[in-house]
């Protein structure tokens, strides 16, 4: 099992080679040399390692990877097809790689800054940045995937949001991909200043390619008092490996909300991890993870308060139908010093289906003595009561049903903060949930 | 109102009927004539929701006795849905709080359902918030009522409010409303009270399955059965409601079990 793993990596990392354009900067090459000596001491997991017991990646490690093609012709009318009106500026990563002639970014009217690794080296402000944060924002749950992601990225969205910025503004970064049996590296950061505000939609799809892994990292750090708004969609083909790592770093102050939405890929793995770091931030997560069919759609999120006087709410709710796998490991962590956090994680899983499974592990490390720490799991079928009354409004055995499985997983889009998505989402679920 | 030669809506003979083995309904008669407001009584525990579930058609209830027919038709193996889009209604005395979905987008989907059952025309939604709103009115409620998830976080009174709600939609023959009176404050009672009045009419009847005679203040009866120990063992017109609240249950069910031994 090891092996496969070990030889899987060992092919990804030689067909992407050394010496990308960037192997000039010194410090770059460092970090993702870095990378790589990780990776050989910590290979791929396999479901003998607790934090994946439950997914099983040994049809990924079996599976022959391609780097994708850099000449592939995208249609501009795919894109623009998923492209929000909300967003000022769009940011298209093609297979990992930023396409300036896809991307939308209005120079004059957005306020905030977003670049590409390439533009970003020239600036000497945002390199500054780059050299601080980039896979510099620590905290507890990363993965051997998430050190393959740095050790291969091609490109970076890179979005830094200014102090000045005292307004949501809307930024897409649309991931597309192409390729059949390739892998991409997908990377974002996001700096938000002192105070700055921002909203992002980190968005995954799969345009015409299929069998294909999309390996992602997204960094997020919030400075004193800033506020992230960050949709998290995966919407990956059917046919696709989603392997994910948000990490996630709040400073005094902050408040970060992050709504994850996962409707795709046949196997996907979220590893959302999120720390306050400083007094007294706040974090908020929705999660909705649906599994259809044979997918399998495992979320591992940790919670960490390091200093005291945080918050955090946590809602993650799942549906399970077909022959679905659906996990979700909960980890709330409150460190020594973290005293007087207010902490609540609530997990409801619905299952559709006897061949559907759910693995549902919330986990509690508190070691501060004085702090409110709420947490709740549930499984369970749709309710008879609410059955009954539908039907007794004339609804039959499958519509309500459809209404309940729908309405269910719609409870954590209600207050999504991208209108236009809503209706996008909405479809997904009512025809991922149909009896 | 009583008219004679009233068609019967609902005719229950005999009716028992149980939860998980235990036997609750216990050879239950009744006979519901159109025009007719029923309001059947008793203490907690006798039976009457349970009554009011097994004629909606509850599936942890099964009836083991007895025949229900509406409008001569026999109801017993009819799934809930398919009473409804006959045209049975119940009012439940909790309503189902289900969060995510939209009361206005609900209320549309029940009326077009049952009224493509019954072979009338469904509404899009524009054509339906204009018949719904004379609705709101008579319930004095406000539209932003639609938008709200169906009961999600809705106060008691509100609850209620929206029941009655589903049954001006629903136009039911035969509406049960259970307990319908329970958690609302005078106010709220008169307004419920007045959009059930309104909504009664010649060819339709209801039953109030209610605990106090409060209601009946309100809603006036033709008849009142007492329901003890799964039967109708009493059967008056108002007046029996007004010495059931001056003397309680006590008094019946004492006569009832000295005339039964």
């Amino acid at each position: 099992m090891s092996e496969q793993s070990i030889e899987f990596a060992a092919s990804l990392l030689q067909d992407n080679g050394a010496g990308t354009e960037f192997s000039q900067q010194e410090w770059l090459k460092e970090r993702q040399q870095e990378a790589r000596t990780q990776l050989k001491m910590y290979p791929l997991p396999t479901t003998a390692e607790e934090e994946w017991r439950f997914t099983d990646l040994t049809a990924l490690y079996k599976s022959t990877l391609s780097v994708p093609r850099v000449d592939v012709s995208v249609d501009p009318s795919v894109i623009n097809s998923l492209l929000i009106p909300e967003a000022v500026s769009s940011i298209v990563l093609v297979d990992g790689v930023y396409s300036p002639d896809m991307s939308v970014v209005d120079e004059g009217k957005a306020k905030i800054k977003v670049s590409n690794l390439k533009a970003a080296l020239q600036d000497k402000s945002l390199t500054s940045i780059l050299k601080d944060k980039l896979n510099r924002i620590p905290g507890d749950g990363i993965s051997a995937f998430g050190e393959m992601n740095t050790a291969l990225f091609k490109d970076i969205a890179v979005i830094h949001v200014d102090s000045s910025v005292r307004e949501f503004e809307t930024i897409h970064v649309l991931n597309v991909s192409t390729g059949k049996h390739t892998f991409s590296h997908p990377r974002l950061l996001l700096i938000a200043e002192k105070q700055a505000k921002v909203r992002i939609l980190e968005d995954y799809v799969g345009i015409g390619g299929f069998g294909y892994m999309t390996n992602s990292v997204s960094e997020i750090s919030l400075a004193a008092g800033a506020q992230v708004i960050h949709v998290k969609l995966q919407r990956d083909d059917d046919s696709a490996y989603h392997i994910a790592h948000t990490h996630v770093g709040v400073d005094n102050g902050a408040s970060y909300r992050n709504w994850s939405i996962s409707v795709g890929a046949a196997v996907s793995r979220h590893n959302l991890v999120t720390r306050q770091r400083q007094e007294g931030g706040d974090i908020q997560i929705k999660g909705l993870a649906l599994g259809h069919e044979k997918r399998i759609v495992d979320t591992h999120s940790c919670i960490e308060h390091t200093e005291p006087h945080g918050e955090s709410n946590q809602v993650h709710k799942t549906i399970a139908g077909g022959r679905s796998k659906v996990v979700f490991n909960g980890k709330v962590k409150v460190h020594k010093n973290a005293q007087q956090t207010n902490s609540s994680q609530q997990n409801r899983n619905l299952l559709l289906s006897a061949r559907a499974s759910v693995d549902a592990k919330p986990e509690l490390e508190i070691f501060a003595d004085d702090v409110k720490c709420a947490h709740g799991a549930t499984v369970g079928q749709v309710s008879e009561d609410e059955l009954f009354y539908l039907k007794t409004r004339g609804l039959d055995d499958v519509m309500a049903r459809n209404v309940l499985n729908y309405a269910f997983a719609k409870e954590v889009i209600d207050d999504l903060p991208i209108a236009s998505l809503s209706g996008v989402i909405e479809s997904y679920i009512k025809e991922q949930t149909k009896t | 109102m009583i008219t004679k030669n009233a068609e019967t809506i609902l005719s229950v003979q005999g009716l028992s009927a149980s939860i998980n083995g235990a036997q609750i309904l216990k050879g239950l008669d009744i006979t519901v004539k159109a025009g007719e407001i029923h309001a059947i009584m008793g203490p907690n525990g006798s039976g009457k929701s349970t009554f009011s579930k097994v004629v909606a058609g509850h599936p942890s209830y099964s009836v083991d006795e007895g025949t229900i027919d509406f409008k001569g038709k026999n109801l017993t193996d009819l799934e809930p849905d398919e009473r409804a889009k006959l045209g049975i209604f119940l009012g439940f005395q909790y309503p189902v709080e289900v969060p995510g979905v939209t009361n206005g987008s609900f209320l549309r989907l029940a009326y077009n359902t049952v009224q493509g059952a019954r072979g009338k025309d469904e509404l899009d939604p524009l054509e339906f918030d204009d018949f719904i709103q004379s609705k709101l009115n008579l319930l004095g409620m406000d539209a932003s009522f639609l938008e709200r998830s169906l009961n999600d976080g809705f106060s008691g009174g509100e609850k209620k409010r929206n029941e009655i709600l589903q049954m001006a939609i629903l136009e039911p023959t035969l509406a049960i409303l259970d307990e319908t009176d329970s958690g609302l404050d005078i106010d709220a009672l008169r307004v419920v009270a007045n959009g059930v009045n309104t909504l009664h009419g010649d060819s339709d009847a209801v039953v109030l399955v209610t605990h106090y005679q409060r209601l009946l203040n309100y809603i006036e009866p033709d008849f009142i059965h007492v329901v003890d120990g799964g039967r109708v063992i009493k059967t008056g017109d108002k007046s029996l409601a007004h010495e059931l609240e001056s003397r309680g249950y006590e008094w019946i069910l004492e006569e009832n079990s000295s005339s039964v031994s």
